[in-house]
């Protein structure tokens, strides 16, 4: 997060949470207009806080802000009563006739933002999700057709390239050159923005390479993002000129990368490869990945220019593979019985030395600790398990209703190995229909997590490509248990 | 948020935000008068406590004029449907301006 306010339910502290709203919307790349459509989303829903949450008690509320390279996000989070937003909608006559305005502020929040989600935690509280999206300009609309269209063709050998760190003045160039490559769609959408981009690489959320020739033309760019709460780096944002490919680039910028990341004290680096073809997952093997899980339909379907013969009909499924940039002490892991083998063969690969631990029934406190992360184009979200509690059915129940009803697809769970407690809540979600998925070490606070996943897409396995042997294996496991679930499950097409 | 008062009029200008605790303030300053003129030029954010303000002065038959309100109340209003009880552009006042001695 980038700041979170810890407010108490009182008026005089509207003005201020709105006011905070709206400059650090600002500086977090939103312009004026869409900044104020925040802050009075943060108004409207601060005051509803302070009005009605807590009736005529003292109570709380957090308030957590966090910039994404193409968004920016407000989680409000409060204690108090239990809400029913349906049984608080706005209505004009209502209004205008009786003076009752209930519902108003909600139907604002909802209509000012371009995203919502209300999350109703149970006795973990509730969550109202704010985003908007960054509005910068399109590389299109920043030069002429002129230049932006195809590099000129050097016929040049590897020694004539060079390889640079990047810095905030190559933001353009790096849109002009995704942009000639795949026109229009490439999946990251952020790098059309050379304001966004200018930004992440400023906050460095990023360190990315950028190729050079010898005439200073762009013609390769690859980055490592910092896209979780942990000391780790997601391999991401790759691009090679069409002319320039097959010179061997992509290979001598992810080895730049990956020194520079372990240079930075980064602890491993992984990658999401998609499953739609095998040639990431095999270029990811070549630098000494190892396949630690796959999630199904991560996102939705998307066609890459020059990529179009690889093109799946169906959503988008990642492989995830992991190297380790450093030496992980020895840990202690509680595993699930069913998929101890796999687990201890992916942290065997990974040279990673861990100790099974036989399995107990630890005492739980009263309320379990879940926090929601959600990628909101995608359809895609991820619940993580800070801490088991005897509540923690009731909250999953709750939440998993609250994203369907927002439409959101594919929901994953980690569960923390590092707990006894993973290993008895296993069955019970296995039992709503989440299947395996794999394992994420390192993967949030410098801790492994075991993740099992639900998706309601329907999927077909044999576009889902595996190029590693445990890629195979895992993937062997994961269409067993789908289609095992899938018979009880609403689903939908892609 | 500064103010003045001539006779049955009231003159108010909101400097920061117009939320529910500068919306309650107006309403007791506004309780004698008979006509207000808001200058919300400088007013960047304006919640729903706004416009309920705005209904419960018209609802009491009090003249409400405008100096400049935000985009954003504009698009509020259209949102909430409340375009023909609120038309903005009906109501335009003058700028506040400060007492002279």
């Amino acid at each position: 997060m980038d700041a979170t306010l810890k407010l108490k339910n009182k008026p005089n502290i509207i003005g201020a949470a709105a006011n905070f709203t709206y400059h650090w919307g600002i500086n977090s790349g939103l312009d004026g207009a869409h900044a104020t459509r925040l802050a009075v989303a943060v108004s409207e829903l601060v005051t509803d806080v302070v009005l009605f949450a807590f009736g005529e008690q003292e109570g709380e509320m957090e308030i957590a802000f966090q910039r994404h390279d193409d968004r920016v996000e407000v989680i409000v989070h409060e204690y108090g009563e239990p809400f029913n937003p349906d049984r608080h909608r706005y209505e004009r006559r209502r209004a205008l006739e009786e003076g009752n305005f209930t519902g108003a502020g909600f139907e604002l929040v909802q209509r000012l933002s371009d995203e919502f989600i209300y999350l109703n935690k149970g006795k973990q509280g509730k969550e109202f999700r704010l985003v908007q999206h960054m509005n910068t300009p399109h590389i299109t609309e920043l030069l002429p057709a002129r230049e932006l269209s195809s590099t000129a063709d050097h016929s040049q050998g590897p020694q004539q390239y060079t390889v640079k760190p990047v810095a905030i003045e190559d933001a353009e160039d790096i849109s002009k050159l995704i942009y000639r490559t795949y026109g229009h769609t490439y999946y990251k959408d952020k790098l059309y923005f050379p304001r966004q981009l200018e930004l992440s690489i400023e906050q460095k959320e990023k360190i990315g390479v950028i190729t050079r020739t010898r005439q200073g033309e762009p013609v390769g760019y690859f980055a490592v993002l910092r896209t979780t709460d942990s000391n780790i780096c997601e391999v991401g944002e790759a691009v090679v000129a069409i002319k320039h490919r097959r010179k061997g680039l992509m290979k001598m910028m992810l080895r730049q990368l990956i020194e520079m990341a372990r240079e930075r004290g980064l602890l491993a680096a992984f990658g999401e490869a998609t499953a739609a073809h095998i040639i990431s997952q095999r270029v990811n093997a070549h630098f000494g990945f190892q396949t630690v899980a796959i999630v199904l339909s991560i996102s939705p379907v998307m066609v890459l220019s020059g990529f179009e013969k690889h093109t799946s009909s169906q959503d988008l499924s990642s492989v995830f593979e992991f190297v380790l940039l450093t030496d992980i002490p020895p840990r202690e892991v509680y595993l699930p019985e069913q998929y101890k083998n796999i687990l201890l063969d992916i942290y065997q690969l990974l040279g990673m030395e861990v100790t099974a631990m036989p399995e107990k029934t630890p005492t739980l406190p009263e309320i379990a600790e879940l926090e929601v992360q959600i990628a909101y184009e995608d359809k895609f979200a991820l619940i993580i398990v800070r801490q088991f509690g005897e509540d923690f059915e009731d909250q999953i129940d709750q939440i998993f209703n609250n994203l369907e009803e927002n439409q959101i697809r594919t929901i994953d769970i980690d569960l923390p190995v590092s707990d006894p407690a993973t290993p008895m809540h296993v069955p019970l979600l296995r039992q709503r229909g989440f299947i395996f998925c794999g394992l994420m070490p390192l993967f949030h606070q410098e801790a492994d997590y075991f993740r099992l996943q639900f998706t309601f897409a329907r999927l077909d396995f044999d576009l889902i490509h595996a190029y590693s042997d445990m890629a195979k294996r895992l993937k062997a496991i994961i269409q067993k248990e789908y289609y095992e679930t899938s018979a009880g499950r609403k689903q939908v097409v892609s | 948020m500064k103010h003045r008062q001539e006779g049955s009029k009231l003159f108010l200008k909101v400097e920061q935000n117009l939320n529910l605790i500068t919306a309650g303030h107006i309403e007791r300053l506004g309780v004698e008068a008979d006509e207000i003129h808001l200058d919300l030029s400088e007013a960047r954010i304006v919640d729903s406590e706004g416009i309920i303000l705005l209904w419960k002065l018209l609802r009491e038959g009090k003249k409400v004029l405008l100096w400049k309100p935000p985009r954003i109340l504009h698009e509020m209003i259209s949102i909430l449907e409340l375009k023909e009880f609120l038309p903005l552009e009906k109501m335009t006042g003058q700028p506040y301006e400060e007492e002279r001695d």
